[in-house]
């Protein structure tokens, strides 16, 4: 045998050919490892850079791979460690930062704050990014789409006269010129009002689909009728939820953190990393709730209509519901499952 | 019709046993049982996952790979066979790539599929199309990177086969799909039939549907068993080529006993909810309060049935196969207890909820320990004569990513 220029280590190995182990002995020998069997006359030497090396578990074995398929066991975990150290050489930065509690710690610490920041401000701006190259033209024909749907399944045709959706019209549409006119609104956005019957299921509701309709359901008009300025705060609502493409960013916000939570989670179980994803679906849906808010008010102030009238629609739904299913819930708890903000918050907000 | 076709399919059991030990080698030679040890810690992989985590979030997913193969290395060094551990031989940036192919694939799926539905559909039909070779390759990848005393294993399962075992799986379920949009499209008018005959095409298809769906829950229990023989038919190490003998029907056995699972809870509710003090209980004037009970009461029936379903399929399923896979002088042999793997599974969601997800490495290692130490392993012969020289050329890395992307299971 050879004599090594550097510590050697008795090792097993296994030439890939049969599963017989031979003793054998490694060494490093300036950028190559040498291998030398005890059956042999001389040393086989390896790259060090083609070789792949064990990690420091605690009961794992050492494994050296080469790059002939072979396979270097070593028996025992601690003289593998020594070895390596007598030889000068350390494991890598991974498994070194894996086995520091303190950097464990650390690990936790900053996996907590990019979640954080990632829901809070990484998502939001990827998906809205990507909307704003997105084509105005694709807002159109999802919103087409998606009224298209409603009418064979949930919508009926209205039962208002011409002259009530008239009037609802021209109240709005002269609301929004006023606001231009006083540069409340630096400019138009488009908008498309459809009436329809919305039922039991659906109750007194407006809601803007992609692209600038806003679907208006027979029973909010009988409700507001005669609150005719409350009615624009809740149109103008729904224009903010249009203004700001709410509807194409929310779908691809929430299909980001959907993404986000299955590649975390997914592989334990689907129920549980649906949970996150949701509950990020929400808080994004308040913020943009919360945004179509503001465009309300600032329609309202530039109208000259006290944006304060909106307290009198938020009664009536309350007490609408009040009558449906118990009292409603304000707490904390229920703001973390809702799609919009609590009603104090929003009734203090248009009274400001 | 199923069962000609199963006894065409597979030998009786008994024929399985009286496999030759290797002939007179080794005259009085008892077989040889190998111990399978794991020695993962839920402690040690916790530092390993919590790292790989940050690192996939930091790179925004692009680590995944890598975190996958270092994975997989960890628990291979821990998983000993007879005092070696295995070894994983898979190169990171090979499977990097076909990483990447597969973010492609799904991702013109999902995103297609939201925009347009008919884009979502053929991504879908591609995705099936494409799903056999994948797998495949993901088995080949795997297998040709697994080694054991140096010798490497392989699957040698060719891709027409894979074709026709995935085949009861995928083909009713395209048909099915072709057929659902056909309807549409008459539905919405876009295809030109008579206006009369709108009515009764459209009835006859929903009929058609609904047997169709039916049939193919029917089926499934030989999908698996076409996909689980075309997996342990292929396996091999050095010239040891598996074969796994299990009559179909077996499976199907297998999928009542689970359905009675799913069953029995459901009956013992609806039961309990239809009781006559039950209905002082909803008439009571505090419905909210009704309301929760009644809640909780069908959220717990939900995860208790998680809990015991899956486990159950899991653990008889796994004995099922490996009971019945033996190559020339190899067997195998799996004891895992159903009741041992449904109170593993239980604590494992318990804490996992409690932790807000951190016990989920500690969860995942007691898992592969548990279902790893049921397997035992017979030789009979000697292994010293075992010649792995023809061992496997490396197949891309595409299909191993698939298989992780959907969670299949490579059983061992």
């Amino acid at each position: 045998m050879n004599s090594p220029s550097s510590p050697a280590l008795a090792v097993q190995w296994f030439d890939g050919l049969h599963p017989v182990a031979r003793a054998a002995s490694v060494w490093f020998d300036a950028g190559r490892v040498c291998v030398q069997a005890s059956d042999e006359s001389a040393p086989r030497d390896y790259a060090s850079a083609m070789l792949r090396w064990p990690e420091p578990l605690r009961q794992g074995q050492r494994q050296i791979l080469l790059p002939d398929g072979g396979v270097l066991a070593c028996p025992d975990a601690t003289e593998y460690d020594a070895w390596l150290g007598r030889s000068g050489r350390r494991h890598g930065l991974i498994p070194r930062w894996q086995q520091n509690a303190w950097a464990t710690l650390l690990t936790l610490a900053l996996l907590a704050g990019s979640l954080f920041a990632g829901w809070r401000w990484g998502v939001p701006l990827a998906a809205d990014a990507t909307v704003q190259v997105l084509p105005q033209d694709l807002d159109h024909q999802i919103g087409t789409r998606v009224l298209g749907e409603l009418d064979a399944h949930l919508l009926k045709r209205s039962q208002l006269t011409w002259a009530e959706r008239n009037a609802v019209f021209d109240r709005f549409a002269d609301a929004v010129d006023t606001a231009l006119d006083n540069r409340a609104l630096p400019k138009l956005t488009r908008f498309h009002l459809e009436f329809r019957d919305g039922g039991k299921a659906l109750g007194p509701n407006a809601f803007a689909l992609p692209g600038g309709t806003i679907v208006i359901t027979d029973e909010l008009v009988r409700m507001l009728a005669d609150r005719p300025e409350a009615m624009v705060g809740v149109l103008g609502h729904e224009l903010g939820h249009v203004k700001h493409r709410h509807g194409l960013r929310l779908t691809l916000r929430a299909g980001a953190a959907g993404l986000a939570t299955g590649v975390l989670l997914g592989d334990f179980s689907v129920a549980l990393a649906s949970a996150p994803a949701l509950l990020a679906q929400k808080s994004y849906s308040r913020d943009f709730e919360r945004e179509a808010d503001d465009y309300a008010r600032t329609l309202m102030r530039g109208a000259r209509i006290n944006p304060a009238v909106m307290v009198s629609f938020f009664e009536r739904m309350q007490k609408l519901r009040a009558q449906g299913d118990g009292d409603p819930d304000s707490n904390a708890f229920a703001t973390a499952f809702s799609t919009h903000p609590a009603d104090e918050e929003r009734i203090a907000f248009f009274k400001k | 019709m199923l069962d000609s076709e199963a006894a065409a399919e597979t030998v009786p059991v008994a024929d399985a046993v009286a496999l030759p030990a290797d002939g007179a080698a080794a005259p009085a030679a008892q077989p040889r049982r190998l111990a399978i040890r794991f020695t993962g810690t839920g402690r040690e992989y916790f530092r390993i996952w919590l790292l790989h985590l940050l690192l996939i979030v930091l790179t925004l997913g692009l680590y995944l790979p890598f975190a996958k193969a270092r994975r997989i290395r960890y628990l291979y060094a821990n998983t000993w066979v007879d005092g070696d551990a295995l070894a994983f031989h898979g190169d990171p940036k090979t499977m990097f790539r076909g990483f990447l192919v597969l973010v492609a694939l799904f991702g013109v799926y999902a995103i297609g599929g939201r925009f347009s539905p008919l884009a979502g559909y053929v991504a879908f039909l591609a995705l099936c199309v494409l799903w056999p070779a994948l797998w495949r390759a993901g088995q080949q990848f795997r297998l040709a990177n697994t080694s054991w005393r140096g010798l490497r294993m392989a699957f040698r399962g060719d891709l027409g086969d894979a074709y026709s075992a995935f085949g009861v799986a995928i083909w009713p379920l395209v048909l099915m799909i072709g057929v659902q949009q056909f309807a549409r499209a008459l539905m919405e008018g876009s295809v030109a039939i008579s206006r009369d005959s709108v009515m009764w095409v459209g009835g006859s298809m929903a009929v058609v549907g609904g047997i169709g769906t039916l049939l193919y829950v029917g089926l499934l229990p030989l999908a698996l068993a076409k996909v689980k023989a075309y997996q342990h038919n292929h396996y091999q190490l050095a010239d040891q080529r598996a074969r796994m003998q299990v009559r179909t029907r077996r499976f199907y056995g297998l999928a009542l006993k689970t359905l009675c699972w799913v069953l029995v809870p459901t009956l013992l509710l609806t039961a309990l909810m239809f009781l006559p003090q039950m209905q002082d209980f909803y008439r009571a004037e505090d419905t909210r309060t009704a309301g929760f009970v009644l809640l909780c009461v069908i959220t717990g029936a939900y995860l208790l049935m998680f809990m015991l379903v899956g486990p159950f399929f899991n653990a008889r399923l796994q004995n099922l196969v490996w009971n019945h896979t033996a190559s020339e002088q190899v067997r195998f042999a799996s004891d895992l207890r159903f009741r041992s793997l449904a109170w593993l599974t239980t604590k494992n969601w318990l804490l996992t909820l409690l932790t807000l997800g951190l016990y989920r490495p500690f969860a995942a290692v007691n898992t592969w320990k548990l279902r790893l130490e049921a397997v035992s392993i017979e030789v009979s012969g000697s292994m010293a004569g075992w010649d792995g020289s023809d061992s496997a050329a490396h197949a891309d890395a595409s299909g191993e990513a698939a298989g992780d992307f959907f969670g299949i299971d490579l059983g061992l």
